[in-house]
């Protein structure tokens, strides 16, 4: 296991800024959730399939005729279907991911989803987010997470998120930066002279020096300001350049987002948690080449990070998730899509994973209005993840305790 | 005075470019310190406006500006307050029907409106220029509603023409805007509408028009989405020629029951019922004072503008006047307590400075800032408030305020302002500024220290290349300031 050259939990905003430390303290945050050391340099990689995936023909359940009844035109035949055993077996555009499924740093967890499930896109995605099944907590799971950390690992950097701010991380102690690029994190001031550069650098962090206690909207602003500030400033030092060991897939952005994951990954930045999203999963309508293209990406693009991460020394110690909002109806509708559905799969990869099939295969002879009845309730995941991989007191987080799960090694 | 610490934070030591300030007195023969002389610069300056006081007429009017436009200039809000506000709300709301000379400036872009970037530009150029704020901000308002992305569509004339329609019927009745926006040919290739068919619905459409354009959720039954989607079954785009078509032939004719009604609906029929419901009242009440005023507005407020709904036939104007005309809308709770999008803040801040910038670099400002014209990210529409902010957003709107600051042409009215006027010293152009873009006083600790910057830049007797380069250094620094955020 490779040392990680630089905690910026410990050297960064807080040692950096010195005096500043006791300005960390005056914030007020939830309970205290109890974080196991040994794990304390475990992450999470959360991939978000937006929009709804179609988990039948991800993991194909090629053995039961009522498949390839229900799904004249879509279903995937049997002959192409990369078999795990004589029931299922993955879609043939994700070769990378059966290969890691076959080094037993797979595991799927079949027909996922929650009791009450819903078809809207936004409500169950606020749900998956919150995991609160009426979707009315403000803060997500892993915003959470973050508000139980103790204050020196509270970072700003603590999780980050490539593209979208998603609704899971939001905390009520900080706010973690969604980047675009990594060049354009930090101010720049106007003009080339460097005297008036520097003493605008000065008003401006001058003005974002101070971390205010308050919940008024304008310290709120400010805090954000100095986390940005201090933020930045780590992240730029965690960014040099950085030649993978592995071919990623070009053209992909799910692809280049994980390279960079890698890359902060490699430098011994300490973020917890890395969150990215891919859309396009809402296929209503002539799905098929639609979907291959997006299982390809998946798969190329996760089998990648995956082998990158294992030549840094860097496998054992990053777990990445895969989930939907959803999966789609069984049967298809009548423009060669399927709508909104309920159960489907997740993937959870990484040498922390012991690999294999969880939970019953969906019963398409025994649907839950059209659809996969939701079998492995992704609370459990969840609460899995948090207590037995990021070594917290997955209780305090979610505010129960849900049975945890046998896919953590 | 300082209450913030001056000292060089060392997280910035490797900034590149960094150099410690010269001493400001040196070589000036004066044994002041900067407290010293700040003391005899400025015995006395306006006081951070207490906002929870009732607002003047010119704060109102500013307010109204800033929410029901773009923001309004010195000049423009000298004019406004002659008029008072009651007349200006009136005027705002009855805007005129064309603007030439904006069609003029438009033209002369030479735009071939067949890229993104091309429709991006046209709009961002009309809310710059218009003396139709209301209206640029009411089609704002739709293209959130009605959240319609090219990214689905990928077609940059349907995306066109759906904002032409917000244009059309920005301010008309509820109930032609939604039956209008269920033949609008990017909806319809946006919420799949060509696949659904009498015999094989599909709800995509119907969902979204109960969920999220009219109802909400909660106020009807998942039977009441398979029923709507059936209803609107046909309604089709004919791809040959862009336009509506209702396909009679794959149209749903058997009974449908909505609602607890029953009946051989269309979806028409569906629309005629579902503007009727309290719930529907209630819902683009709530989304239009959201978007005007404050989040989670009162039940109170709510029912009185689902009141106004009823008793003016769906009048969207109705509503919108009722909201500007309201008490809350300038009250404490709501003055100064929006953040602002970021389309509103770069438009906003073009506005308040004048002169020319690359209209390139506000796009691709809006973009990194989180938000790109015509691709929302999902049928949900745009975030709101807070969701805005993020370390990295607010960096990339702190940025394009630097952006601004540099490339601002000489001309900016602004610039050429405070180069104009009698040079007063440090506070007063400072005070100048917030005045203009602030439109308030910051906070006490940040004004200190705008102060502070505008002396260390200026030096004792500024020249006027100097003032010039000390306005621009303030502009950026302001942009900058949590108080610009919000409005």
């Amino acid at each position: 296991m490779k040392i990680e050259r630089r905690e910026f939990l410990k050297m960064g905003a807080i040692g950096v800024l010195g005096a500043g430390t006791m300005m960390l303290l005056p914030r007020t945050y939830a309970q205290e959730a109890d974080i196991d050391p040994s794990k304390a340099k475990n992450k999470l990689v959360v991939v978000q399939l937006s929009g709804g995936n179609d988990g039948l023909n991800t993991v194909v359940p090629y053995g039961d005729p009522a498949y390839y009844t229900k799904r004249p035109t879509l279903a995937v035949k049997p002959e192409n279907v990369l078999k795990i055993d004589d029931r299922v077996g993955f879609a043939p555009q994700l070769a990378e991911m059966k290969q890691v499924y076959d080094q037993g740093r797979l595991a799927v967890l079949q027909a996922a989803g929650y009791p009450t499930s819903n078809r809207s896109h936004f409500f169950s995605m606020d749900v998956w987010h919150t995991a609160d099944l009426t979707a009315q907590d403000r803060f997500g799971w892993l915003g959470k997470f973050i508000d139980g950390l103790q204050t020196p690992e509270k970072d700003p950097l603590v999780g980050l998120s490539v593209g979208i701010m998603p609704k899971a991380m939001k905390a009520s102690t900080l706010s973690v930066p969604a980047l675009e690029s990594l060049d354009r994190y930090q101010w720049t001031p106007y003009g080339n002279d460097p005297i008036e550069t520097s003493r605008q650098i000065r008003a401006f962090s001058d003005m974002y020096s101070e971390t205010k206690d308050s919940t008024t909207l304008m310290d709120i602003l400010q805090n954000i300001g100095k986390d940005a500030l201090v933020s930045s400033t780590d992240l730029k030092n965690a960014s040099r350049s950085y030649l993978p060991s592995v071919n990623y897939p070009l053209n992909s952005i799910l692809s280049i987002n994980l390279k960079l994951i890698a890359q902060l990954i490699g430098s011994g930045l300490g973020t917890r948690i890395y969150y990215l999203n891919i859309g396009g999963f809402d296929t209503h309508a002539s799905q098929v080449q639609q979907h291959q293209n997006l299982l390809t990406t998946i798969s190329q693009s996760l089998g990648a990070f995956h082998e990158d991460l294992k030549d840094q020394g860097n496998g054992d110690r990053v777990m990445t998730m895969l989930f939907s909002e959803f999966g789609r109806r069984v049967a298809q509708n009548g423009s060669n899509g399927t709508d909104h559905g309920k159960g489907g799969p997740m993937f959870v990869l990484g040498g922390g994973v012991k690999g294999g099939m969880y939970g019953p295969e969906p019963n398409l002879n025994d649907l839950n209005d059209g659809d996969v009845n939701p079998a492995i309730d992704f609370r459990h995941v969840y609460a899995t993840i948090l207590e037995k991989w990021m070594g917290a007191n997955s209780q305090k987080v979610m505010g129960q305790r849900f049975p945890l799960l046998d896919f953590v090694k | 005075m300082v209450a913030m610490g001056l000292a060089i934070p060392k997280v910035l030591a490797d900034y590149d470019g960094l150099v410690a300030p010269p001493n400001l007195f040196q070589n000036t023969g004066l044994a002041l310190d900067y407290e010293e002389y700040m003391k005899q610069l400025s015995p006395q300056t306006v006081p951070f406006a207490p906002i929870s006081r009732p607002l003047t007429e010119r704060e109102k009017i500013a307010h109204l500006f800033r929410r029901a436009g773009f923001g309004a200039t010195e000049t423009e809000l000298d004019a406004y307050e002659k008029k008072g506000l009651d007349k200006t709300i009136t005027e705002l709301l009855n805007y005129p029907a064309a603007e030439p000379e904006l069609e003029d400036a438009i033209s002369k872009l030479n735009l071939k409106m067949s890229s993104l970037a091309d429709i991006q530009t046209w709009w961002v150029t009309r809310m710059i220029l218009t003396e139709r704020p209301l209206l640029e901000r009411m089609v704002l308002f739709w293209h959130g509603h009605f959240a319609t992305s090219i990214r689905g569509v990928n077609n940059v004339s349907y995306m066109l023409q759906q904002n032409q329609f917000f244009r059309v019927n920005a301010l008309g009745d509820f109930r032609d805007i939604l039956v209008g926006i269920s033949k609008d040919p990017a909806m319809l290739v946006w919420l799949d509408s060509n696949s659904n068919r009498r015999g094989a619905p599909n709800e995509n459409y119907g969902r979204e028009l109960l969920e999220l354009f009219s109802m909400g959720i909660g106020n009807y039954t998942e039977t009441d989405v398979k029923e709507t989607a059936r209803a609107f079954t046909g309604w089709h785009i004919n791809r040959q020629t862009g336009t509506f078509v209702f396909n009679s032939r794959l149209h749903d004719y058997d009974s449908k029951t909505f609602l607890g009604k029953t009946g051989n609906f269309d979806g028409t029929d569906i629309i005629d019922i579902d503007v009727q419901q309290p719930a529907t009242a209630r819902f683009i009440s709530k989304k239009l004072f959201s978007f005007f005023a404050y989040q989670d507005p009162e039940p109170e407020v709510i029912d009185r503008l689902a009141d106004v709904y009823f008793k003016n036939n769906r009048s969207i104007k109705a509503i919108v006047e009722a909201i500007f005309r309201s008490e809350e809308f300038y009250s404490p709770k709501d003055v100064f307590t929006m953040v602002r999008s970021p389309v509103d803040l770069v438009v906003s801040a073009r506005r308040l400075v004048g002169g020319q910038i690359n209209l390139g670099s506000m796009l691709a400002a809006m973009r990194r800032a989180g938000q790109q014209l015509f691709a929302p990210p999902d049928v949900s529409g745009w975030e709101t408030g807070m969701e805005w902010i993020s370390t990295s957003r607010l960096l990339e709107r702190f940025n394009y305020g630097a952006t601004i600051a540099g490339t601002v042409t000489n001309g900016s009215d602004i610039i050429s302002q405070v180069k104009t006027r009698k040079y007063a010293g440090p506070v007063s152009l400072v005070e100048f500024l917030n005045t203009r873009i602030l439109q308030r006083y910051p906070e006490e600790g940040r004004r200190q220290l705008l102060e502070r910057l505008a002396l260390e830049s200026l030096g004792l007797s500024p020249s006027t290349a100097t003032i010039e380069k000390t306005t621009r250094t303030l502009i950026a620094v302001i942009m900058a300031t949590p108080e610009f955020q919000l409005e």
